[in-house]
């Protein structure tokens, strides 16, 4: 297990390699001139004489491998650049928003977690009752409404009529409840339907069947045996969400004008504003690196055929 | 086909398409006609669902709208689809170095979620629709071109293609005439699956004001306008929704049906890929 | 006559279109192997699966009981009364819990003594001969012979009355067939009974005190294994006999069948 935890921590280094190298080059195949895209966010015409200033400047005159080798040098120093828009510095201004990003993505990841592994269970366990039915047309609708239209919904329905929750912007905790509700809607649905499909799976399953027979009570069976075996998947599927939660943070801090990077984002794509996006997108890695691993080590704890291998 | 239920799905479909293609004849105004005497009309004979914030007739703009998400989507997979067939193919067939390559691509375009990784190609290739669809189908390629190799590799060893190959047909007609049947009703069925899920990432892109631009009539960008008038106006912003919504579970049914129907693994591009 | 532990009485069932069993009857005894030979889709899995209650859903009883002891059908059946040994070991044991914490939860069900030291004990009656490292490994670490044998061991220890053996031989090589076997014949004693269910005659006449031949959903046959060479058998039985009498010839009926079955 702990080989296994340290291999995988060394090959983070590697992929974020690779990672930066993709990232920077292919933002250079693009067709955007970041010296024209600096000059745009500061407001000067890009005259043929201004660019070449600017390309100087930012070092663009440069060969490629060595503008490559002279960002990496400061990426490992967490100094990505300043920004063209702000002219402050990239990572400073991404960690500034960041923590505000992670409380939401990671709240709505519990919502999904609190919402879809019960109710999967509930609707596999009662199979085709009523309260089946019930999570099975949640899962529909989750999965099939956009989500920042769900948003503005919420805020129609509790913050403008019932008046009970605030809108927009950020007024303390009850703030986060609508984007939470937001943004977990879609992977809630979708984990829903995976938790029932993998708990019906189990439910019948031939070891169910052998240890039913053999006397062991129900609630057992299903409490331990069948949770513990469904779960698996699921964990898997946790993971992959987490990465779509934090894309969908990008929309809900949009729409409910969240200090988060999605605001930031947004713009810097729209202006091109290369260190941010670069230094996003690097952020975004480690951020998943992370998380994955983590996926990992629980599936292996979960999974004993990884863990053990056969020995016949 | 006996599947009610599916064959009443399809209509849906086909009405939506057909009213997305007749547009002009379904409707007398163009959803561009501004007309800033007659905001926020409620509804009436003239004007089905009233119109919006500078006049324009609300149903117009819906029927006008389904075009965008329509085209959009369909761009969307003829180029996954295209590319997915040859990459998938090339991998599964060649295998070797060229697989291991693409593969070990494909892993690194998996680590990162769509939404992420389609912010980031359009940070690339600058905003607007048309970068939207070719962002949105590199983010999916990956997957599909695994599938795809997925199925090619199954298929590879079957009986009847072995027996084929020892008679001595040529690779080529191999690849036509049996793998590339396999191939395209599986994806075909799995994309069907997709396309909902790829509005959704449209209209999403579009809200953020990355994708489609006002005045454009597309559903995303009507929200959006609708959204500074919420309070007074929540129907302007609740129509173009039921829209997506409507069409993305009409793809979402249709897809699960067939994919039960005809017992389409899912979770492919999961299985090993070494 | 010994006590009657399990009583069919007239079991008819079937899915909406198809009728799979026709008036079965039949009763097991306390002290004797009873085998149910057929061959596949005589439903000899079916009346196994009516017993313990648990028929596919899209089957129903049409008429008839099954009687346990003097009593009707309850979930306290299950474990003390009937357990069962099935075919697949593989899939039996759940993948994620090691074959000690299923053996335990399994004995603790039944109010049985579940200490590490009774479940070697039983693990080393089916010569099982490294019992602690059995209890601490995962069911894909073991072989199925191994399985099986744990699945024996499981059933010696709830001493239930009744054990149901659906091909527990079936995926194992010649040598393996005869040891489990020979421990279901260890298996038996003059309190319970085993029902098992299968369709090679070879294991028949190896463990077998009576024989019950199904074709069709229809008990054709049933009577006790020295009678297996009388000349009144049912012409289905004498078939039976005729086929695995002659392996060459057997071999030819199975690869003919085979290949008619694909067409």
């Amino acid at each position: 297990m702990i080989s296994f935890i340290i291999k995988r921590v060394l090959l983070i280094i590697p992929i974020m390699f690779v990672v930066s190298f993709l990232v920077f080059t292919i933002l250079r195949l693009g067709p955007v001139d970041p010296a024209q895209a600096y000059l745009l966010n500061s407001r000067i015409p890009p005259t043929e004489e201004a660019l070449k200033v600017t390309r100087a400047e930012l070092g663009l005159d440069k060969p490629f491998f060595t503008q490559y080798a002279i960002w990496l040098k400061g990426a490992v120093t967490l100094d990505f650049g300043l920004s063209y828009m702000t002219k402050r510095d990239a990572f400073g201004d991404l960690i500034y928003y960041f923590p505000t990003t992670l409380k939401i993505t990671f709240l709505a990841m519990i919502m999904v977690i609190i919402v879809s592994i019960p109710l999967g269970i509930l609707g596999a366990v009662k199979k085709d009752s009523i309260a089946d039915k019930i999570v099975k047309l949640f899962s529909f609708i989750g999965v099939s409404t956009p989500s920042f239209w769900f948003g503005f919904l919420l805020i129609y329905l509790f913050a403008l009529k019932l008046n009970i929750l605030p809108p927009f912007g950020f007024e303390g905790v009850s703030s986060y409840i609508l984007p939470i509700l937001t943004l977990g809607l879609m992977s809630s649905a979708i984990n829903m339907r995976i938790t029932r499909t993998s708990f019906l799976e189990h439910i019948t399953s031939r070891s169910t069947k052998y240890l039913k027979i053999q006397g062991v009570s129900n609630n057992t069976i299903m409490g331990k045996y069948v949770l513990k075996n469904s779960m698996i998947p699921v964990v898997t599927s946790l993971g992959m969400h987490f990465g779509e939660l934090i894309g969908g943070a990008v929309v809900v801090e949009v729409l409910f004008a969240l200090p988060g990077v999605g605001r930031y984002v947004v713009s810097s794509i729209i202006n091109h504003d290369y260190p941010v996006i670069q230094c996003f997108m690097i952020l975004m890695t480690a951020v998943f690196i992370i998380v994955n691993l983590i996926i990992d080590i629980i599936y292996v704890y979960l999974n004993p055929k990884i863990k053990y291998g056969s020995i016949i | 086909m006996k599947d009610k239920k599916l064959i009443f799905l399809f209509i849906m479909l086909g009405v939506i398409i057909l009213s997305a293609i007749f547009a002009p004849l379904i409707t007398p105004y163009s959803p561009y006609d501004i007309d800033l005497s007659n905001r926020f009309a409620s509804i009436s004979s003239s004007h089905i669902l009233g119109t919006d914030h500078l006049g324009r007739d609300v149903f117009t703009r819906l029927i006008y709208g389904s075009r965008m998400s329509l085209i959009s989507v369909l761009a969307i997979m003829v180029i996954i689809l295209v590319l997915s067939l040859i990459i998938g193919s090339a991998a599964g067939f060649q295998g070797g170095k060229l697989d291991n390559v693409l593969m070990r691509i494909s892993d690194v375009m998996l680590t990162f979620p769509t939404f992420i990784l389609a912010l980031f190609f359009i940070g690339v290739l600058g905003v607007g629709l048309i970068n939207v669809i070719i962002a949105i189908a590199f983010t999916h390629l990956a997957w599909y071109s695994r599938i795809v190799r997925s199925i090619v590799l199954e298929t590879k060893e079957k009986n009847y293609v072995l027996a084929s190959k020892c008679m001595g047909t040529p690779k080529l007609k191999i690849v036509i005439k049996h793998i590339m049947p396999q191939v395209l009703s599986q994806v075909g069925i799995l994309a069907t699956l997709d396309l909902g899920h790829m509005m959704l990432h449209v209209a999403g892109l579009s809200f953020l004001g990355l994708g489609v631009q006002a005045p454009v009539a597309e559903w995303g960008v009507m929200i959006n306008d609708a959204a500074p008038f919420i309070r007074q106006h929540p129907e302007l912003m609740i129509y173009p929704g039921l829209c997506i919504f409507i069409t993305v579970a009409i793809f979402n049914s249709i897809g699960e049906r067939l994919k039960d129907r005809y017992k389409i693994k899912e979770d492919r591009s999961k299985e090993s890929a070494v | 006559m010994s006590e009657k532990l399990i009583s069919v009485e007239n079991l008819s069932a079937g899915t909406k279109h198809n009728q799979i069993l026709y008036n079965i009857s039949f009763d097991i005894f306390a002290g004797e192997i009873l085998c149910l030979l057929g061959q596949s889709g005589s439903g000899k899995t079916m009346t196994a699966s009516a017993i313990l209650n648990m028929m596919p859903e899209n089957v129903a009883k049409t008429s008839g009981q099954i009687l346990y002891g003097e009593k009707e059908f309850h979930n306290g059946i299950y474990g003390s009364y009937i357990s069962t040994i099935m075919q697949n070991p593989a899939s039996c044991f759940g993948s994620v819990f090691t074959i000690g914490q299923q053996f335990e939860d399994i004995l603790k069900a039944n109010n049985k003594e579940y200490t590490n030291e009774k479940m070697c004990k039983m693990l080393e009656m089916v010569s099982l001969s490294n019992p602690y490292d059995i209890l601490n490994s995962y069911p894909h670490q073991l072989s199925g012979g191994m399985l099986q044998r744990v699945m024996i061991a499981v059933a010696l220890s709830l001493e239930s009355r009744v054990v149901i053996a659906d091909e527990p031989t079936s995926d194992l090589d010649v040598l393996g067939q005869k040891e489990i076997l020979d421990l279901i014949l260890k298996l038996k004693n003059k309190n319970n009974a085993v029902l098992m269910i299968t369709h090679n005659l070879s294991v028949v006449k190896h463990v077998a005190d009576r024989i019950i031949v199904m074709e069709n959903g229809h008990i054709v046959d049933n009577f006790y294994k020295d009678e297996l060479y009388n000349n009144e058998r049912h012409p289905y039985t004498q078939k039976l006999i005729d086929a695995n009498e002659s392996q060459y010839i057997n071999k030819w009926n199975i690869n003919f069948g085979a290949y008619n079955a694909n067409m």
